[in-house]
């Protein structure tokens, strides 16, 4: 059996974070949660995820701080933020950060899919 | 033993018949042609007797009587007067203090009584209190002597009654006449005066003008005249000379005027004048006197001259009037002064001789004569011009103060409002935020059931679910539009290229709506300081907001675009359904809005409006019901800083449409 691509879903919001990982599970990965910082730098560390999924307002660590963390761990990662923040030269300041896409809350499924699928062909 | 006897008589013959006589009864005898001499040998010498004739050139025999009753060293003398005119005058020799009296007669007659005198003089005739004029019985009246003496007579009352001093002195000098006048001016009583040089009544400076003058030529009228009186016992006096002709040679008369009063007056008169003068003159201002026909002008100081047009050529003018020069442009109302007779004052705008306009306050005081009648007009001057100038400023500072002040309540009403957007702005950003989470949560559960296997009619649910869920996220994208605190990005704009590159956007939903879009874009239109974005997001939500105002088949959004002052005017006109008169007031308000609930937010054109008004800009509409909107947007070249643009923005009210 051919092994699954690792997608690490970091959210606070438990309830997202499980809808999530039920689509990505649909779809053929192996969806992993992290509901704070510390957790998704752990996960990152020890679970090694090819993707990530960032949300970017969330109590303790922040998106940034995660994604620059991350970034040192394993600069390889394919980082999609999906964030409710809607800010000017958002997605400039993210790409400058190392994320590689950036989704607005509510998210599109589709449009995940086919940016996750867009990082696969990369991985494969 | 014989008497030392004094005989005086200006008669050579009677002189030395009477001195013969005396001389041959052992008697010394000395003898003095006039009273002058006699006073002088009278001086150092006491005779026991003295003859006296009444007649004489120089101090008559009458004063030489009262001189020598004066004498304390002549005390006891016995006094005989020989009167030539003793027929035709009533003589009473006792009240001229003398002891007897003779009528001169025939010489041997004389003799006689001569001798008869001598009894009487004697210390037992001396007893005999003898009244009787000694040959008058002898002597045959004369009526031309009787005439001359009545004459004489008025001359004595006239100038014991003369206001003037008169005063005569002999060829040596010597006074010999003074009338009661001169004796109260010289202060020195008659007795003394007589006999007195003429010259030693003065003293000081007055002594030598005195002296000069007598010493100067005899030709030339010798006066001291009213303007350099001389000083006499204290008093301003002038003096006239009038030599008179007789036979012991010219004597002179001295006319005195005491012009000490009148001098004292004109002195003061004078002082007041110079003090009037200076008055006049320490005015800064011009201050001059006018005559009331004619507006002469009579007077002026130097300031009048100096200040006024038409006075300058004037000479100096003193307190007395001089001769009148030419007149100032007459603009006080003479006929009102000499009608009101009141003073006044009134404001003037000259044009000086330098083209400068001064203001001048002008008062005015008439001057009346005796019957009232205006007859010179006071005219004082102020210039009031740097007053009324700091008058002016100060209205003027106070206008601009007003203005601040307004242009202050204005900001503050924009900070107020900008404070209030700003709340509302984090609110709705924080509000949309905690939507947005929940609402993502529901979507993705929503997209997640769409991938299992379930009935059509569910999955028409969950699409509807799905559509919702896009509704919701547009309103609370719209709210937090207006409120990102984002950096304000200013770039110079090209209003037509971010136009063109915004409508782009739309064109594939306008072409659906057969909406046309129709650009009257003007040449060299400026380029502008703008944030892209948030001007793109403007021209967003007016073409948004035109595509649905419009149902009919004309369906076309019109953008024209010109310069104006310092800015560009976009106009954004639509041809859809307009907007209600009653409605337009509040357009821009937030939340308000004229689509079917669920159609509209009712932010869009509180986002235009905010936007503009964050670029200095100004917008307002125009329209009438069913015949389209027309939005007229300023936006200024340069942005000034952003906290000045409430003010600028907030002065066009923004629906102020032709149509509301």
């Amino acid at each position: 059996m051919k092994k699954k691509i690792k997608i690490l879903i970091v959210d606070d919001e438990y309830a997202f974070c499980r809808s999530l990982k039920i689509f990505l599970d649909k779809i053929g990965f192996e969806p992993l949660i992290a509901t704070n910082g510390e957790h998704a730098i752990d996960i990152v560390r020890e679970e090694k995820p090819a993707i990530m999924t960032l949300d970017i307002r969330m109590p303790g660590l922040n998106g940034y701080d995660i994604l620059q963390k991350v970034k040192r761990l394993n600069p390889d990662l394919y980082i999609i933020v999906i964030t409710a923040i809607d800010v000017p030269n958002m997605e400039e300041m993210l790409e400058h950060s190392g994320a590689h896409a950036l989704l607005h809350k509510p998210i599109d499924l589709q449009k995940l899919s086919d940016t996750i699928y867009g990082f696969v062909g990369h991985l494969l | 033993m014989g008497k030392k006897i004094l005989v005086v008589d200006n008669h050579p013959m009677v002189l030395k018949l009477i001195a013969n006589l005396l001389e041959k009864d052992g008697h010394e005898v000395r003898t003095a042609e006039d009273g002058l001499s006699a006073l002088d040998i009278l001086k150092s010498y006491a005779p026991d007797l003295i003859f006296v004739d009444l007649v004489m050139p120089n101090i008559s025999g009458e004063k030489l009587c009262r001189i020598i009753r004066n004498m304390p060293h002549l005390q006891g003398v016995f006094l005989v007067i020989l009167s030539a005119i003793a027929a035709e005058e009533e003589l009473d020799f006792v009240a001229l203090g003398a002891d007897a009296c003779i009528a001169k007669g025939s010489m041997s007659n004389l003799a006689r009584h001569v001798a008869r005198v001598l009894e009487l003089a004697s210390p037992a005739g001396r007893q005999e209190k003898f009244r009787d004029i000694l040959g008058l019985d002898e002597v045959a009246t004369r009526e031309i002597t009787r005439e001359l003496l009545s004459s004489r007579k008025h001359f004595e009352v006239i100038l014991r009654n003369m206001s003037e001093g008169i005063l005569e002195f002999a060829p040596n000098r010597k006074i010999i006449f003074a009338n009661s006048a001169a004796v109260t001016l010289v202060g020195i009583p008659e007795e003394m005066l007589l006999g007195t040089e003429f010259i030693d009544i003065f003293v000081d400076h007055s002594l030598e003008t005195v002296v000069a003058l007598l010493n100067g030529p005899a030709e030339s009228p010798r006066k001291i005249s009213e303007e350099m009186p001389v000083l006499l016992n204290g008093r301003q006096v002038s003096l006239q000379f009038l030599p008179v002709t007789g036979e012991g040679g010219a004597t002179t008369i001295v006319i005195i005027h005491d012009v000490t009063t009148r001098k004292q007056a004109e002195e003061k008169i004078g002082e007041q004048n110079r003090f009037l003068n200076k008055l006049i003159e320490s005015l800064p201002h011009p201050f001059f006197v006018v005559g009331a026909k004619g507006y002469e002008v009579v007077l002026a100081n130097s300031s009048a001259q100096q200040h006024l047009v038409g006075l300058a050529d004037c000479p100096r003018q003193q307190i007395s009037p001089a001769e009148a020069c030419k007149a100032p442009p007459p603009y006080l109302p003479l006929e009102r002064v000499q009608q009101d007779k009141n003073s006044f004052l009134m404001e003037y705008v000259e044009q000086g001789r330098d083209g400068q306009e001064t203001t001048h306050e002008i008062h005015a005081h008439p001057i009346f004569d005796k019957k009232g009648k205006v007859t010179q007009i006071i005219e004082y001057r102020l210039d009031i011009t740097e007053r009324k100038k700091a008058e002016q400023a100060l209205r003027d500072s106070k206008d601009a103060l007003q203005k601040a002040l307004d242009n202050l309540q204005v900001a503050q009403q924009v900070a107020i409002r900008q404070e209030k957007l700003a709340s509302i702005g984090t609110l709705a950003s924080g509000v949309a935020h905690e939507i947005l989470n929940p609402l993502n949560i529901i979507g993705t559960l929503a997209q997640v059931m769409q991938l299992e296997k379930i009935p059509a009619s569910m999955r028409k649910n969950i699409d509807e679910m799905l559509a919702q869920i896009k509704r919701a996220t547009k309103i609370t994208n719209n709210l937090r539009t207006f409120s990102h605190q984002h950096a304000f990005e200013v770039r110079m704009v090209d209003v037509h290229v971010l136009f063109d590159k915004t409508a782009a956007l739309l064109e594939h939903d306008l072409n659906l709506d057969n909406v046309r879009v129709e650009r009257h874009y003007a040449q060299d239109l400026p380029r502008i300081e703008a944030d892209e974005d948030q001007l793109a997001q403007v021209f967003l939500n007016l073409m948004s907001n035109a595509r649905d105002a419009m149902s009919t088949d004309d369906k076309r959004i019109i953008v024209e675009t010109r310069a104006k002052d310092d800015g560009v005017e976009i106009r954004f006109s639509d041809t859809g359904v307009g907007i209600d008169p009653v409605e337009i007031g509040k357009i821009f308000d937030p939340f308000f809005t004229t689509k079917d609930p669920g159609h509209g937010t009712g932010l869009g054109l509180w986002i235009v409006y905010s936007i503009i008004e964050n670029h200095c800009g100004t917008i307002r509409v125009e329209s009438e019901k069913g015949k389209g909107a027309r939005f007229v947007i300023f936006l200024p070249t340069r942005l000034p800083g952003r906290e000045d643009c409430g003010s600028a923005a907030k002065k066009q009210d923004h629906t102020n449409g032709e149509h509301g």
